[in-house]
């Protein structure tokens, strides 16, 4: 889409809902709204020193996503979402998360939290979650020691209030997803034609007579000329998500209870799965059960206890995924082979195999994959006011584990094509008969963390209105995962002190001693952060109802290491196998593989952030924040400055450093007028950008090297077009690559050496890993009990490679499908305004090194959800019984415009595609 | 006060579960004094892993391609295989697309490491194991072999780049960066000492030697490899003033493998017993290295339209004019300078018989196994030609090497032993 669209259609939105908008946004209160600074360190957002960001249930529930994961874009200021491809039942398939862009080369996760301790949340249901917290600036993650660095999402479930009696709330919702969209590629005929192109340009005979490939377009001979739509036999245009839940909270003066019981179900795209004695349908079902209770044990005690379950089993096509499946219209095109060859076995080919999609998906059988978790925490919080008034004991601990197994029952088919000889039709079958389908299963994963923390809480208020509170504590964490060097353990002594002089001058300050043993030797690190605020406004009622300029400063550092067990002199590798003696017998080799890093310092951050949080007429909040970071002690390879001649791999020296700085702001406006239309709207937007400051390199030229480019650059060289003749190759410099015809990539020389090789890649202007901007605004009102709601979510300035699709841009190259966008735009039918090189049956190598023809600066919006609700009147819900009913349609992904030709800018890849979604339903609560 | 109890209680818990064991390391125990201690598993995969570093690029799957791809006696089929850089453009300072430089001086850091530090292996704690006696007899041995292979990488050094410098000892960085290049008449004095010294070290055969483990370094491979670093070195490359005495030198050295061959055992066999399942066993064999069972080069040069074959290397045209007449010894290019009426003459009857051990033609039955035997099409539409994909360029395929009985279909497929 083009720029003056999107911004057409967003001038629309602003003007056009506005009008008929509303919800239940409200603004939050400062004093209440507690902001979870982690290990029972808590703040208000009024007094904070922390750059913080929160949303709660309200905002939250416009989505009709069916994990937490999938239901934040677009809704956090600095939390960067970015949506993936693939079945949602399949692991690692939600969201991606990123705070404050590329801070590092190294490790760049996020930590995730759900009620304080470290937790997926891609299973967990949005009903069950009360608020979510993104944590962005020194002061906020300071108390999560080496796993906070990248920033933190905390997550917090619902609980019961006190003595708020007896509540059940029940809700149903259906989603149709539809449109699944991949890139258009063409058809038997045009393959033929394409083939033959490419074939002529790289000097070899036509494939195709004109006779064979009118076979091609006339279908008069589909068995040995086929033409098959791959997409069309399938799979289908539509799939469903299912969920239900029923929750009850409540709570009297001694217990608090939240209970939720969920159940969520989706199928998937396949077209033809009921094979009778199995259906290989992409499927997911889901049940889930929280029990969140809070016990007064005595007038001083109070334990809250949190109880999660999951009970989850999946079913598809067996080692065949949904992103294999899809990836796979990509790669066989239209004339590889029939469906079914003459004589009714599957077709298959030489070039491609037994891949034939249709019989993966229908006559190999089905696999389930069946997975538990359960997540126990307990809170004890002792008053010690007998001691000292005001002083807190506190101490609680999880435990979480979590498996997945699969289960395949599988066969194989036989395969074959058909051909003539000597005018014949023959048929050639491949493979042997499989009728029963083979049973096998295996743990695909698992994981366990167990956590346990403790410590003493004070807080006083001196005579004069000033606040001191303290907070000292110890913490542990175990963790271990799936095969070696994944079983970490981390402790972490803190001491949070606060003091605020009449709750207008503020200051914080974490002293904390971080310990792992991932990456060991370095095991400790002291990590000092200070914040200091200035409440220079609090006037609720006035024009200025709250204003607050909030610094914060520190030096944090993570365990991350490039290298497990980079510290030890290791002779476990090998250069390979020797074989020797009368049964010519084999061994491995075996040799000290690197010289050891045993000396060096953590990865340290050095954080600097300056904010400020506004209210303006109690009903627009504005939030800003500029933000620098340096990280040091990075970890590189020295192996650039070492001579190979010592003939042993380098260690890694601590030498990296990266800066990376950027804004943040965010609005948020929400207003309920006398009328009683409600009404908001907001919107976030971020900007950063990171530079490596110091390597370990001896760049040959100055173009090559890395100082001065973001830490996730993108390298490749520049292009200048397309060689449109042998005069114009004659008079260019040589280019290295290979062999170089008319239709081929031009580079510039870079380096003015003469050549184009490898010396003359640049960086690009923008990174790979994550948008340099992130935006999102939305909009919602709510009239007499009619409400709508909005949100946009857009990104820009982000280098992706398009020769990563290689089905769509890698042409018919080795056997490869041909995208119509490709064809269409390709030197040889394109000619001077070609965007893609000439077509070639080879992956010419020319035309295949990374260069500005393929590396795009992309940038997308997209409509991720939108709400049109009815909430019965009041009124007629008291004769019920019934507190609340609410009924509405929510749409996903309905709007989409991005600067990519042929394919999805945010998913720009070969993956099971994310589809737009149209959910309908209902809530009661009694 | 009993409350007070249970928060010193749980205090105590906290703090006995809070001894977290930040030193917990799950590293491989595989360290220097585990090595040096354990004979198979230690001492000798460390010698092992010098042999596996000998250049063998052929037979590797990911690669499974000649050189002779880059001269003008074969054509690899596909462009995108790596060979083609030498011919397209795509060879260049850059790019030498070889790591002689880097794969040999890692294995003299290996070889240097093992000579420096075999002295602290004591394997005494073993003399109770049966093979005790076998192993301290190859513990002597393995120093010589070592030195063997490290003049065997340095000739490779010699051979590609002449002046080199001359590593013996392990380095530090500091000291590798500072190394400056020996000239080569000098590494080539080193590496005919080191052979001098430890060939009479060497068995003749390890036919008879305890673990007959035949494959490792010999009395043979010593002498004929400074035979070969003495013609180098005599060659004009390395002999620009045309110094005789080098000549000398190495006529007397290629000599004295040729007097001693009959007596180390060395015999003739036939041409096609060069390759296949039982080469490795060949008495015509200096020094061979084994590769394994596997069919990765046969499915790399299987003609393309054979089940899994890609064509690989295909001789060209180059390649079977120099081929010579049984009958006069005409070679094929005079015979047939120019086009043949392949109706009315059969050009290839008569031919040298190595031609057909060599070449796969338009006709012959190929591969050899049961399962896939089929007259090979190499004509224009012909079932293994042009337009298929990957296709032969050239009108012939390669047979030399190449084990003919691996099946290489998608069921059943079998592997065969290469060298």
């Amino acid at each position: 889409m083009k720029l003056s669209n999107i911004l057409i259609y967003c001038l629309l939105g602003l003007f056009a809902l506005p009008v008929t908008a509303g919800a239940q946004v409200v603004l939050s209160d400062k004093q209440s709204q507690k902001v979870d600074l982690g290990y029972g360190v808590e703040s208000s957002e009024f007094l904070t020193t922390a750059a913080t960001y929160t949303i709660t249930a309200e905002e939250l529930s416009h989505t009709s996503a069916i994990s937490l994961a999938d239901a934040l874009y677009g809704k956090l200021l600095g939390l960067t979402a970015l949506q993936n491809t693939g079945f949602k039942g399949e692991e690692g398939r939600g969201a991606s998360f990123n705070i404050r862009g590329a801070q590092t080369t190294g490790e760049r996760d996020i930590l995730i939290l759900v009620d304080g301790f470290e937790r997926p949340i891609d299973r967990l249901t949005v009903e069950e979650v009360e608020s979510v917290t993104v944590l962005r600036d020194a002061a906020a993650v300071a108390l999560y020691g080496h796993e906070g660095i990248n920033g933190v999402l905390l997550v917090k479930t619902k609980r019961g209030q006190a003595d708020s009696g007896f509540h059940l709330k029940a809700g149903a919702s259906h989603k149709i997803q539809f449109d699944p969209q991949s890139a258009d590629m063409v058809s038997a005929f045009d393959y033929a034609n394409a083939l033959n192109i490419a074939r002529m340009n790289d000097g070899l005979g036509l494939a195709y007579t004109d006779a064979e490939l009118q076979k091609f377009q006339d279908g008069s001979d589909p068995f040995v000329y086929p033409n098959v739509n791959w997409k069309d036999e399938v799979f289908k245009n539509t799939a469903h998500e299912t969920n239900a839940f029923v929750s009850m909270y409540g709570g009297s003066d001694k217990v608090e209870y939240y209970t939720i019981l969920d159940y969520t179900d989706a199928r998937g795209l396949y077209k033809n799965p009921d094979q009778g004695d199995w259906n290989s349908q992409l499927k997911y079902s889901k049940a889930s059960i929280r029990t969140n209770v809070d016990f007064q044990v005595t007038s001083s005690t109070r334990v809250k206890t949190n109880i999660f379950a999951l009970f989850m089993e999946t079913n598809g096509v067996p080692n065949v995924n949904s992103n294999d499946a899809w990836w796979h219209l990509y790669k066989v095109p239209a004339v590889a082979f029939p469906i079914k060859t003459a004589g009714g076995v599957w077709g298959g080919s030489q070039t491609y195999g037994d891949f034939n999609l249709v019989a993966k998906a229908t006559g190999t059988g089905f696999s389930k994959t069946h997975q538990r978790q359960i997540w126990a925490d307990v809170t004890l919080e002792q008053d010690l006011d007998f001691l000292l008034e005001g002083l807190q004991f506190y101490v609680g601990g999880a435990y979480d584990n979590a498996s997945n197994t699969i289960e395949n029952r599988a066969k194989g088919y036989q395969y074959g094509w058909n051909y003539y000889d000597g005018g014949v039709m023959q048929e050639k079958v491949m493979g042997t008969v499989e009728d029963k389908l083979v049973f096998n299963y295996w743990v695909d994963s698992q994981w366990r963390i167990g956590t346990v923390n403790a410590g003493f809480k004070y807080a006083t208020t001196f005579a004069n209105g000033d606040n001191f509170a303290a907070n000292a504590g110890y913490n542990m964490k175990s963790e271990t995962r799936d095969e070696r060097s994944n079983t970490w353990y981390r402790a972490n002594w803190n001491l949070a002190l606060h003091y605020d002089h009449a709750e207008k001058l503020l200051a914080d300050l974490v002293l904390a001693a971080n310990g792992s043993n991932r990456s060991y030797p370095a095991k400790w690190a002291f990590s000092p952060t200070l914040g200091l605020g200035w409440i220079y406004a609090n006037n609720p009622g006035s024009s200025l109802s709250y204003g607050k300029l909030r610094a914060s400063a520190g030096i944090q550092h993570t365990d991350y290491v490039p290298q497990a067990g980079l510290w030890l002199a290791n002779w476990a590798n090998s250069h390979g196998q020797f074989w020797y003696g009368q049964n010519f017998q084999s061994s491995w080799g075996a040799f000290l593989t690197q010289f050891p890093t045993s000396d060096f310092r953590q990865e340290a951050a050095y954080k600097a952030n300056l904010g400020t949080d506004l209210r303006i007429a109690d009903c627009l909040d504005l939030t800003v924040d500029a933000f620098y970071q340096q990280r040091r002690n990075i970890l590189v390879s020295a192996g650039s400055l070492n001579s190979d001649v010592v003939g042993i791999q380098s260690a890694y020296d601590d030498r990296g450093r990266v800066a990376s700085y950027g804004v943040e702001a965010g609005l948020r406006f929400a207003k309920t007028f006398a009328s009683g239309l409600n009404l908001n709207f907001g919107g976030n937007v971020s900007a950063v950008k990171s530079q490596i400051l110091e390597w370990i390199e001896t760049p040959a030229y100055p173009n090559l090297s890395v100082v001065g480019t973001p830490a996730d650059a993108a390298r490749g060289l520049v292009a200048l077009g397309f060689f449109q003749d042998q005069a114009e190759i004659d008079a260019s410099p040589l280019q290295e690559f290979g062999q170089v015809k008319v239709g081929d990539i031009k580079y510039k020389d870079v380096n003015e050496d003469g050549v184009i090789n490898e010396n003359d890649v640049v960086a690009m202007d923008f990174g790979g890993a994550f948008p340099a901007l992130n935006y999102a605004f939305s909009l919602g009102m709510e009239f007499k009990g009619f409400g709508i709601n909005a949100t946009f979510q857009g990104a820009a300035g982000q280098t992706k490679n398009l020769m990563y699709v290689d089905g769509v841009w890698g042409a018919l190259s080795e056997n490869r499908n041909l995208s119509q966008e490709y064809y269409d735009n390709c030197f040889d039918r394109a000619g001077a305004s070609a965007l893609y090189p000439r077509l070639s049956t080879t992956n010419v190598a020319n035309n295949a090194q990374a260069s500005t023809i393929w590396y795009r600066n992309v940038s997308w919006l997209k409509l991720r959800d939108c709400e049109l609700y009815y909430r019965l009147p009041a009124s007629l819900l008291s004769r019920m019984k019934v507190t609340d009913a609410k009924l509405f349609v929510q749409g996903q992904n309905l709007l989409s415009f991005d600067n990519i030709p042929a394919m999805d800018a945010e998913n720009l890849g070969t993956g099971y595609p994310v589809l737009k979604a149209v959910t309908m339903g209902l809530s009661i609560v009694f | 006060m009993k409350l007070y109890k249970i928060c010193l209680f749980i205090l105590a818990c906290v703090i006995t579960a809070s001894c977290a064991d930040l030193n917990y390391t799950e590293e491989n125990t595989r360290d220097e004094a585990w090595t040096y201690e354990y004979f198979n598993e230690g001492i000798k995969s460390m010698v092992f892993d010098a042999y596996a570093q000998i250049y063998n690029n052929e037979f590797e799957s990911n690669s499974a391609y000649f050189l002779a791809g880059a001269t003008d006696e074969a054509q690899y089929a596909l462009e995108t295989g790596a060979v083609n850089n030498y011919i397209n453009g795509g060879w260049s300072p850059a790019n030498p697309y070889s790591n002689i430089w880097t794969k040999s001086y890692t294995a003299i850091a290996d070889i240097c490491t093992y000579l420096e530090k075999i002295d602290q292996a004591d394997i005494t704690e073993w003399q109770y194991n049966p093979d005790y006696t076998i192993w301290v007899q190859q513990l002597e041995l393995f120093p010589y072999e070592l030195r063997f292979l490290r003049a065997y990488f340095y000739f490779e050094l010699f051979r590609a780049y002449g002046d080199v410098p001359l590593v013996t000892t392990t380095l530090t960085n500091g000291q590798a960066n500072n190394m400056s290049r020996t000239p080569a008449d000098q590494i080539v004095k080193f590496i005919v000492d080191e052979l001098d010294a430890v060939a009479p070290y060497l068995p003749v055969s390890y036919v008879t030697e305890v673990g007959s483990e035949i494959g490792r370094a010999t009395r043979v491979a010593a002498y004929a490899l400074k035979a070969r670093t003495l013609l180098y070195a005599a060659s004009p490359l390395f002999n620009t003033n045309n110094d005789q005495t080098k000549w000398a030198k190495a006529a007397e050295a290629c000599k004295f493998v040729l007097d001693n061959a009959d007596i180390w055992g060395l015999k003739l066999s036939a041409y096609s017993a060069l390759w296949g399942h039982d080469a490795f066993f060949n008495p015509e064999l200096i020094f061979g290295l084994g590769r394994g069972e596997s069919n990765s080069f046969e499915m790399a040069n299987y003609p393309v339209g054979v089940e899994n074959g890609s064509s690989g290397t295909c001789p060209t045209q180059s390649l079977v004019d120099q081929y010579e007449y049984q009958d006069n010894g005409e070679t094929f290019a005079e015979r047939y300078p120019g086009t043949i009426d392949l109706t009315a003459v059969d050009p290839y009857e008569g031919l040298d018989p190595r031609f057909a051990l060599t070449v796969v033609k338009n006709g012959d039955e190929w591969p050899t196994n049961g399962a896939q035997k089929k007259a090979i099409e190499t004509f224009a539409g012909g079932f293994n030609a042009a337009p298929k994909y990957g296709a032969t360029p050239t009108g012939y395929y390669l047979r030399k090497y190449v084990d003919g009985s691996c099946v290489t279909t998608a069921d059943n497929q079998t592997t065969r032993r290469h060298t």
